[in-house]
């Protein structure tokens, strides 16, 4: 009996390997290796031919360490990607909340839909779209002149401002799914409990619905941020000269065949997501011992 | 048959034969096809003529610049690409890091017919590349409407007249060359007090500017929209902007600019060897190097070229004073990594303080 017990549990161990060895091994070639290999450049260098010279070295982290520019633009960048994750939580918060609570289901999915399929067209077109639209002889401009509000054309385009508008747009649908499927899971009892024991709406999105969807807020914010940190193709396109971001930076580096320095500086950034991660990840768990979740 | 008619018929049947085979070489078909690494909209006018003579395909790659290209050799491997558009010594980097191999110019028909500078080898007496285009860089194209006047140089566009309607090429490199020439110093290798003298300039500079761009493309669209008046330019740019349509001038600034040339290199271990010489020798063909001109507005490298060319476009590229011009201008080279590291850095600097 016990034998038999053994051998199912073997053959289900034997079928559990064989079922994760591709997404292991995907995981491990596609993800790991790179990641590996990029660590490793970091400590090499190149020479006046630009030829790769692996001799182990820390000149390109002292290099980033000895210069407020590499610093300074991951920080400015962090700051961008903050006003992005802000802004984008600010639009989708409600809209994800009016599509699930008042809109028909019927209409529900599409609506969704609308606003995420103009995700699926390049990012460059969607992009260089907003040149057309905030640049000096651009639609807004033209608007606005034509209906008289303004006589001078606003300087919109190549500012911080038009870079925070491009990475909204971009970023907004990363931040309205999880949240949407936050909200729509939400179970009516509690909130009609809520109700039945005297909260008014204000209070009861407060302090129901809001630590119910945490979760899910959460989700959107950091997958809003990371890619928003190492942007480079809206800064490059809406920017100009004021929007250089960090990731503008590691693109110079690896097309100057600069590889072992472009390997440092995405090593730093992926240190500094990391870090933030974790700094979120135990705001998370304090927030959950607070209100008494597991 | 007498004699006569025996010797007539006889030349007869030679010149027969001999315009059948010549007939024969000039239709040889290669076949297959090549794989070649090009600037966008830079050759594409002229590959339905090179498949159509050799029925060979052209798999064109697009890249934004020389590094672009030479990381997607290195990435690709060796034996993918045949055939790699390089200049203004990147082909000297690429034949360094054994990307390129050197070519074989008895190989090519159209090689003879080149400017003289451009049939010399490199210092080893190899040649690593053949030109294909060359021209001027480090030159302002202008709206005159909008500047009010001609601006001549860089003194003019710094003068504090236009600031924040300036567009600057977003390249190391060329910014580092610009700044040279405008802060009077010659170019090549700089000292440390060379490079703070060029940053401090850069500094200076930089508020005046709107933005940067990455291609002259761009520039065009940004100088059509208004956004910029004056722009950091090259003269095939400058031509096929004003193509467009766009009402600008060209100056080449008082302070000095510089020379390039660009053109196609064999890259090492090519799958299609054979293909690959006939569509270097292709690109140098007067019929090529003349439509280059009239496609793109850049000057003919061939000399045979100028005989093709309408009077108004060998006035416009200046052909004509090719000859003295080539003897004159000085060409970019590759200055080494630890230059062009200095001149990122100086770049990005002047960059990130308008922040």
């Amino acid at each position: 009996m016990e034998t038999a017990i053994a051998l199912r549990r073997a053959g289900t161990h034997g079928q559990l390997a064989c079922l994760l060895l591709p997404p292991l091994l995907t995981l491990l070639i596609l993800f790991v290796a790179p990641i590996s290999l990029m660590a490793v450049y970091g400590f090499w260098a190149i020479d006046e031919n630009y030829l790769i010279q692996p001799s182990l070295q820390l000149t390109q982290y002292e290099k980033i360490a000895g210069d407020p520019l590499y610093l300074g633009t991951l920080a400015s960048s962090a700051g961008m990607a903050l006003l992005t994750t802000i802004g984008s939580l600010a639009l989708a918060l409600p809209l994800a909340y009016y599509i699930v609570r008042f809109v028909s289901p019927r209409w529900r999915v599409l609506l969704v839909l609308a606003l995420i399929v103009p995700g699926w067209v390049s990012v460059l077109i969607r992009t260089y779209s907003w040149n057309l639209v905030i640049g000096e002889a651009g639609l807004m401009n033209w608007l606005l002149m034509s209906a008289g509000v303004i006589d001078e054309p606003i300087k919109l385009l190549f500012t911080k401002t038009s870079v925070i508008i491009g990475l909204i747009y971009i970023y907004l649908p990363y931040m309205l799914v999880p949240i949407y499927a936050s909200i729509e899971r939400l179970d009516n009892s509690v909130l009609e409990a809520a109700e039945n024991l005297g909260a008014d709406p204000f209070r009861r999105f407060i302090y129901v619905t809001l630590p119910l969807i945490a979760p899910g807020i959460v989700a959107g914010c950091v997958i809003t941020f990371i890619p928003a940190v190492g942007e480079y193709v809206v800064p490059n396109m809406l920017g100009g000269l004021k929007g250089m971001m960090y990731g503008n930076l590691i693109t110079t580096a690896f097309s100057n065949f600069d590889w072992p320095f472009g390997a440092a500086l995405s090593m730093v950034l992926l240190a500094s997501i990391l870090a933030c991660l974790l700094i979120v990840g135990r705001f998370l768990d304090v927030n959950r011992s607070m209100l008494g979740h597991e | 048959m007498n004699r006569r008619q025996m010797l007539a018929a006889t030349a007869a049947a030679v010149t027969i034969c001999l315009t059948a085979s010549a007939g024969w070489a000039a239709d040889k078909k290669i076949g297959g096809e090549i794989n070649v690494l090009s600037w966008g909209n830079y050759i594409d006018f002229a590959l339905p003529a090179f498949e159509e003579k050799y029925g060979t395909k052209v798999n064109i790659d697009y890249y934004a610049d020389e590094k672009e290209a030479m990381n997607k050799i290195r990435a690709s491997g060796l034996g993918t690409y045949d055939v790699v558009f390089l200049g203004v010594g990147y082909e000297e980097v690429a034949r360094k890091q054994q990307l390129i191999d050197a070519l074989d110019v008895s190989k090519l028909e159209n090689f003879k017919d080149m400017y003289a500078p451009f049939q010399k080898p490199k210092a080893d007496g190899t040649h690593v590349h053949v030109t294909y285009s060359w021209g001027a860089n480090g030159l302002i194209a202008y709206d005159p409407a909008k500047t009010g006047g001609p601006i001549k140089s860089w003194k003019d566009v710094y003068s504090g007249k236009f600031k924040g309607r300036i567009g600057k090429i977003d390249k190391a490199n060329e910014q580092a060359y610009r700044t040279v020439f405008q802060s009077g110093f010659e170019y090549g290798e700089l000292s440390d007090e060379q490079w703070q003298a060029i940053a401090k300039t850069l500094e200076t500079d930089m508020p005046h500017v709107r933005t940067v761009y990455q291609h002259y493309d761009e520039m065009a669209q940004l100088l059509a929209a208004g956004e910029i008046w004056i722009a950091d330019t090259d003269d095939g740019g400058f031509r096929q902007a004003k193509a467009k349509g766009l009402n600008i001038e060209l100056a080449y600034p008082e302070e000095g600019f510089i020379a390039w040339y660009d053109g196609p290199c064999l890259v090492s271990q090519a799958p299609h060897p054979e293909a690959a010489y006939a569509f270097i020798d292709h690109m140098i063909s007067p019929e090529v190097q003349a439509q280059l001109g009239k496609e793109l507005g850049y000057a003919p490298a061939n000399q045979k070229a100028v005989a093709l060319m309408d009077p108004a476009l060998k006035a416009s590229l200046g052909v004509d004073q090719a000859e003295a011009n080539l003897s004159r201008v000085q060409f970019q080279r590759s200055l080494g990594a630890a230059y062009e590291a200095k001149a990122t850095e100086v770049w990005q600097k002047a960059k990130a303080q308008v922040q």
